[in-house]
Order: structure tokens, then C-alpha cells, then sequence
């Protein structure tokens, strides 16, 4: 019972600071929500998500080839002064590479496509691969240049494609002593090159699929909700060394019950502050954003080891600390760096926890969020096993610390 | 004088005692700048989308594994080769979010390509018509080599049977063998300005120090309310200071903070990390100097419209948030969509960068940081008469 009213303290305690509820619900929910703007609106075609301005400089050097009616390189031009090319982009013609470059240096321009003397002659031999020069300025409308950058990657691929599928079949035909006749523009209609026909089967049903900015979300919040949670966990534990400082832990140690249970009582304040804090992390999000994270239970499951293992290390690294100022420098220092390690493959969507962050006490919280879709596997056992034994293993070392600690100093 | 300068000397004191402020200005900074430096060390990472895509190909030809070759080449698409030939483990791996989607490709892919069809291939996701329209240009693309190669195989192979009167399939299935052989990957190179080279820190180094500098509000702010809450504040106005003595001396302390902060963090930058802050060593202090200015007005005026502790560190974290985030010190600016770039415009934030940026990408000079320079002067003027209006009125009604 005394651990209880203990834990309800604290638990109140932290609740009142807005310090806290800041650092534990604000701030993971704007940094996950940010991606969720900056990023999502690329999958909703222009009505949020526009384009920059980007003016292109085509520099057309291509000499062509006699067995060409004109030079390959045209088609470039035609591809970006062509009126379906996205309303903010202008294009215009240069004559040498030095004007060009000159046009991206002095701001005239955001990139210059340079196709080079031999683009036409390099495509029909075939030896090597056609080669384009783009130059832009460092860090300036880096959208606009990786839109031309792929417009031009794709043109450039699809004749490659095209002169290397031609170029074979003549001397092919060539090689029989036939003759080769080049697609004509009715063989083409007749038989349109469509591709692939792929058909969708979505595994969810409608309202549970998933949009593009809730793909992108998903993992950025996920790792924002177990670093903070970890912050949640020492600050909430530092209430040890504040009582200390305080000579209230010395007044409850005089009470007639365990030095133990005050400090289980601490480790429960630190272990319900977070788990109200992923359930209400989660719940947040599944109302603002339509995150779903899987299976109720494995929610609550996760809330509950991720409140386990980040007050088992709140309770282990504040045991080693003596007063509040050098605890609050430490246990920051401490969780920026084993949360940012653990955390790092969320921003550039990679797609599972491994290597380094398993090493961080961060990452199998992590992991277990990235299982969870997959319901009660066999792996998300393990890492539940090994989520557990991390934690029993900082609270062993947190609780044998404090008592040794405090034993000494009475 | 006097009396600005005993404000300034006890708020400084105060900070220095302050341990959790020396995380603030300078192991958070540092430690992000680290983090999305790493992140950001490649430059084509511009953000977050990965596919994560099973292929289960059952194709019994060549073209569904070139298609797969194409596809692989697509930096947003990570490819695994699905372990089971099994559809319903790949849909239940898709539902359970290990894949985005799971690719089967026909067992007649190839002979469908060779008959002159459109092979049909079945895509298994949970995602929603957005992402479904992106895997579909992706898939597309790549699928071009193999249609484009087939196409030309078959007409080849026509061609062939129509002037020799023999069956051309033989033929064109060599030729096709042949093309698959001699496909290139066309070479795009992309060549950027910049007066100094590629610096993966470019970035993350100016966008963290502006970051962290706003969280150093809550160090002024708090002090503001302290001396509010605890009735300093009325103690200091019985000596006869003058509310603008009394504004100038709290944000005297928090300017000589900010100096410390942004030396530190320039220093570091500039020896660790290679940047190139002394190639322009005016403009930097220009910069530099106009941000410390405009961000002592915004802490000030934060700490007048705080009325206790907890409103000064909600309004110091939204005000570090909200424009650091809008402002682009955590994802460039650039790589967003017009929208959040004209957002971009009224953050000081995102001046600061800009200012940061053209000295470390292309050694700017003072005359090319004057427009950053003057948007964060505008800033300044609006953040510190809306901190004096309001410390005014505040004062008549106390």
C-alpha cells in the first residue's frame, strides 16, 4: 500500500509539471507531425504540395548523326518547353556549356542540362552508356533539381533503352544480310508499348489503408515516443535525488516500512507517468492522424514495457548520480545519445531496427513497434524477452546502488 | 548604467548556475548536429520514403529478373526477394507491415512479353490509392527495358520471317538475348556550385545552433517570471529603474548567453566539423550577430507574455518547435514544397539559415547576407516593440 501512495504522489506530481507534459506528449507529437506536413503533401498532387520555381538552362551541344533525321539531344528541348511540363518550371535555350554554367552562377538559372557533342553517336554505337551533365548550386531549390534530375534520368534511360533494342535488331538483321525496318509510327499505335498492366489488391480494407503521409509518419512518431519516453522515465526517477535534497527521503526512510518499497513506490511513479504517456502518445495519434499500430493488447503491451525498461534505466543511471544538477546534465547527455543512435534509421525510412540501435536500450522498444503489425509472432516474443531482461537488469543494478548507497549513509 | 549593468551581471550569474542550460546550449546542438548530419551525409537523402517490396517471381523467362535488376536500381525501393512461394504468406507479410507491398510476377511474364501481350502483375499492399499511384510510376519505369526490348525482339523476329520465309522466333529470342546483354545504365551526373566543398554539416550545424538558441529562452523567460511571481520585479521598480533599463539589462544578460552559445558552437563547427564559417568571417558575425539580437527580442518578449514557469517553457519549446521546424533547421527548406517555403518567410528561422548557409556553401559576403540580415532586423523591431507595448501595459495594470 505505501508503494502505492507513494507512486500516486509522484505520479501527481508529474502530471502538475508542465515541464513535463511538454517534453512528454508536445514535442513528440509537433516533431512526428512535422514530417506529416513537410512531406506528406507529395502525394497529394499540387493542391499542397507545388513545385518551386525552377528555370532551366538546356544546353544542346549534340552534333546528331547521319543516320538520324535530327539530333537526339532536341528531344530534350522539346520535353522541357512542352506546355504539359508543371506550370513552375520555364525552360530556355543556351548555346555552350560556359553560358550555361555561367546562367546557374549568376542565378539566371536553378540547373543547366548540358547534353554533350556526342550524345546521338554514343546512343547509336552502343559502346557506352549515354552520359548527361546537370549543374545546379549547392543547396538551392534542391526539389526543382531532382525533378529535372529524374525527367532526365528517365529520358535519357528510355532512349538508351530504345537505340540499344534498335541498334541490336539491325545488326542482327544486318549480320543475315536483311534488311532492318525501324518501327514506323502505325506499327507503333497498333501496338503501343503499355507496359505492364498492374493490378492493385489492397490487403485492408478501405478506411484501413494506409496513406502515404501515415507511412511516412508511423516510424518517425514511433521513434519520438520511445526518446522521449526515456527522458520521461530519469526525470520522473530524479525525484529520488530531489527528495533527497530535500530531506524528505530521509524523513520517509524513518517510517515504519522498507527503504525497498520507497524506492519501488519511485520506480512505479516513473513506470505509470510513462505509460500514460505512450498510451496517451498513441491514442493521440490514432485520433489526429489515423496511426494504427496494431493489436489493442500489444498497444497496451507497449506502453507497458516501454514504462518498464525506461524507468529501470531512469532508476539505474540516477543511482549513480549524487546530486540534481549533475544528474540533469548526465541523464540528457545519456538519453540524447542512446536515443539518436537508436533512433536514426527512422528518419530515412529504414525498414526494420538492427544493428547498432539494438544495442541502445532504445531499440528493442523500437523493434517491438515495428513488430506489432505482425501481431503476437514468435519474434515479438523475443523481443518482449529481451526488453524484459534489460530491464530487470537496470533495476537490479538501479535498487542494489540506492541500497548500498543509502545503507552507508545511515 | 549602472543599474542595467547589475541586471546583467545577477541574471548572468543565475545562468551560469543553471547546469540544465549548458545541455541546452550545447550538448543537444551538438549532438543533432552529429545525428542529422549522419543522416543527411548523403546528398540525394532528401527524406524519408522507402519502399520495402517483396518479389515473389515466378517468372519461368529472363525479363521478370531484369525487370527486378531495373527496379532495384530505383533509390526508394528496397527489393526482397520473398522466401515463400507462397501468396497468402505474402499478403499476411504485407497486412502485417513487413512489406509496403509484395510484387508476384506471373509465371508467363516473359512469354506474355514475347506473344506482343501486356503481362498482368498483381500487387499486393495496404497502402492507399497516394501510395499506390507512386509504386505504380516506379514499377512502370522499370518495367520499361524488358517491354521495350520484348517489342523490338518481336518485330525483329517478324521482320526476319517476312524476308526469309522462315519461323523468326528462334531469331528474335537471340536478339533479345543480345539486347539484355548490352543494356546500359545512361550516366547522369549532377554537378553542384559551391565556393567550398560538400559539407554533410551544412545543414544540420546553422539549423541546430538557431534550434537551441531559442530554447535559451526559457532561460530569460524564466528569470521574467521568477522575478513576476516572487515580486523582484516590484523590489527592482522601488530602486527607480526605468522599464527600459530594466528590459535592456534581462535582455543585455540573455545577448552576452547567446554570444557565449553561438562562439561555441561556430568553434566547433569550424574546427570539427571542417565548416567554413572564417572563409567569411564578417558575414558570420553579421549573421551571427543579427540572429543573437533578434532571438534577445523574442526572448524578451516571451518572458512579458509568460505570466508563470509553465507558460515560459510551453511558449519557449512552441516558439523553438514552431520555428525551427517551419523555418527549416531540421530538413532543408529547399527540398519542401512551395507552400512550407513561403511559411519558411516568417520564421527568423529560416533567415538565420539562409544567412548560416550562403557563407558555408558559397563563402558569401557581407554584401550578399544583407537581405537575411535586414528580414531578421524587421523581426527584431516587431518582437521588441510588441515586448515594450506589452511591458507597459502590464506594468499600468500592476
Amino acid at each position: 500500500m505505501e508503494i502505492i501512495f507513494i507512486a500516486l504522489k509522484d505520479l501527481l506530481q508529474s502530471v502538475k509539471n508542465w515541464f513535463l507534459i511538454a517534453f512528454a506528449l508536445l514535442i513528440p507529437l509537433l516533431l512526428g507531425g512535422f514530417y506529416f506536413v513537410a512531406f506528406g503533401g507529395i502525394s497529394d498532387g499540387e493542391e499542397d504540395f507545388q513545385l518551386p520555381e525552377t528555370s532551366i538552362a538546356i544546353v544542346n551541344l549534340d552534333q546528331g548523326h547521319a543516320y538520324l533525321p535530327q539530333p537526339m539531344g532536341n528531344l530534350f528541348i522539346t520535353t522541357f518547353t512542352d506546355a504539359s511540363m508543371p506550370g513552375n518550371f520555364t525552360a530556355r535555350v543556351l548555346d555552350s556549356e560556359t553560358a550555361g554554367r555561367q546562367a546557374v552562377e549568376l542565378e539566371e538559372a536553378d540547373v543547366a542540362v548540358i547534353i554533350p557533342a556526342d550524345f546521338s553517336a554514343v546512343l547509336l554505337a552502343g559502346e557506352h552508356p549515354a552520359a548527361i551533365q546537370l549543374i545546379a548550386r549547392e543547396g538551392e531549390n534542391v526539389t526543382g533539381v531532382n525533378v529535372v534530375q529524374s525527367i532526365v534520368q528517365s529520358l535519357t534511360s528510355s532512349l538508351q533503352t530504345s537505340f540499344t533494342a534498335s541498334t541490336t535488331a539491325y545488326q542482327a538483321l544486318a549480320e543475315q544480310g536483311l534488311a532492318y525496318q525501324p518501327i514506323t509510327a502505325d506499327q507503333f499505335q497498333a501496338n503501343p508499348a503499355e507496359g505492364v498492366k498492374f493490378t492493385f489488391e489492397n490487403v485492408r480494407p478501405q478506411e484501413e489503408q494506409e496513406s502515404l503521409r501515415q507511412v511516412i509518419m508511423k516510424p518517425t512518431l514511433g521513434g519520438m515516443m520511445i526518446f522521449f519516453a526515456f527522458f520521461t522515465g530519469c526525470s520522473v526517477a530524479m525525484t529520488i535525488l530531489d527528495e533527497e535534497k530535500k530531506y524528505t527521503l530521509q524523513r520517509m526512510f524513518t517510517a515504519p516500512f522498507s527503504r525497498r518499497k520507497v524506492l519501488f513506490g519511485k520506480s512505479l511513479a516513473a513506470w505509470l507517468t510513462v505509460f500514460l504517456q505512450i498510451s496517451l502518445l498513441l491514442l493521440i495519434a490514432r485520433i489526429l492522424f489515423g496511426l494504427r499500430w496494431g493489436h489493442w493488447g500489444l498497444q497496451l503491451l507497449l506502453a507497458a514495457l516501454t514504462a518498464t525498461i525506461a524507468s529501470g534505466f531512469g532508476v539505474c543511471v540516477l543511482s549513480f548520480l549524487r546530486n540534481e544538477k549533475s544528474a540533469g546534465v548526465i541523464y540528457s547527455g545519456l538519453n540524447t545519445i542512446t536515443g539518436m543512435v537508436a533512433i536514426a534509421g527512422t528518419f530515412n525510412g529504414a525498414p526494420d531496427v538492427t544493428g547498432v540501435s539494438l544495442f541502445m536500450p532504445q531499440g528493442w522498444p523500437l523493434k517491438f513497434i515495428y513488430q506489432m503489425p505482425g501481431g503476437y509472432s514468435a519474434e515479438i516474443w523475443t523481443t518482449i524477452g529481451v526488453i524484459l531482461l534489460w530491464s530487470a537488469i537496470f533495476f537490479a543494478i538501479g535498487i542494489w546502488q540506492f541500497n548500498r548507497r543509502y545503507r552507508k549513509e545511515a | 548604467m549602472k543599474r542595467i549593468a547589475a541586471i546583467v551581471l545577477k541574471d548572468f550569474q543565475q545562468y551560469l548556475r543553471n547546469v540544465q542550460m549548458y545541455i541546452f546550449m550545447f550538448i543537444m546542438p551538438i549532438g543533432f548536429t552529429l545525428l542529422f548530419g549522419a543522416i543527411f551525409s548523403n546528398p540525394g537523402n532528401t527524406g524519408p520514403i522507402r519502399w520495402n517490396i517483396a518479389v515473389l517471381n515466378l517468372d519461368e523467362g529472363a525479363s521478370g529478373a531484369v525487370w527486378m535488376e531495373e527496379l532495384a536500381n530505383n533509390g526508394t525501393v528496397i527489393l526482397t526477394t520473398a522466401e515463400t512461394r507462397d501468396t497468402n504468406t505474402l499478403i499476411a507479410a504485407v497486412e502485417e507491415e513487413q512489406y509496403t507491398a509484395a510484387l508476384v510476377i506471373p509465371p508467363d511474364f516473359t512469354v506474355q512479353l514475347t506473344q506482343g501481350n501486356t503481362p498482368q502483375v498483381v500487387v499486393y499492399t495496404r497502402g492507399s490509392q497516394d501510395v499506390q499511384d507512386l509504386l505504380s510510376a516506379a514499377f512502370q519505369s522499370a518495367a520499361q527495358v524488358p517491354v521495350v526490348f520484348h517489342q523490338q525482339a518481336n518485330l525483329t523476329a517478324a521482320q526476319y520471317q517476312e524476308q526469309t520465309g522462315q519461323e523468326g522466333t528462334a531469331f528474335g529470342e537471340q536478339v533479345l538475348e543480345t539486347m539484355l546483354a548490352s543494356r546500359k545504365e545512361p550516366e547522369i551526373t549532377v554537378e553542384k556550385l559551391s565556393a567550398v566543398p560538400y559539407n554533410s554539416y551544412t545543414q544540420s550545424a546553422p539549423g541546430m545552433i538557431l534550434q537551441f538558441a531559442i530554447s535559451g529562452m526559457v532561460g530569460i523567460a524564466a528569470i521574467l517570471v521568477e522575478e513576476k511571481t516572487e515580486k523582484t520585479f516590484n523590489r527592482i521598480r522601488g530602486t527607480g529603474t526605468s522599464s527600459l533599463s530594466y528590459l535592456v539589462g534581462h535582455g543585455l544578460s540573455f545577448l552576452c548567453l547567446l554570444v557565449i552559445q553561438f562562439s561555441v558552437l561556430i568553434l566547433f563547427g569550424q574546427f570539427f566539423l571542417d565548416l567554413a564559417y572564417f572563409q567569411a568571417p564578417w558575414s558570420t558575425l553579421l549573421v551571427a550577430g543579427s540572429i543573437i539580437v533578434c532571438f534577445t527580442a523574442m526572448g524578451l518578449l516571451l518572458g512579458v507574455l509568460a505570466k508563470n514557469m509553465g507558460q515560459s517553457i510551453v511558449f519557449s519549446l512552441l516558439a523553438m518547435f514552431l520555428f525551427s521546424a517551419v523555418g527549416g533547421a531540421w530538413v532543408p527548406l529547399e527540398a519542401m514544397g512551395a507552400g512550407m517555403q513561403i511559411a519558411g518567410k516568417f520564421s527568423p528561422v529560416s533567415w538565420g539559415m539562409q544567412g548560416f548557409k550562403s557563407i558555408l556553401i558559397n563563402a558569401a559576403g557581407v554584401n550578399e547576407v544583407l537581405q537575411p540580415v535586414w528580414m531578421l532586423g524587421i523581426f527584431t523591431v516587431v518582437f521588441m516593440t510588441a515586448a515594450v507595448i506589452l511591458y507597459q501595459l502590464r506594468k499600468e495594470k500592476s
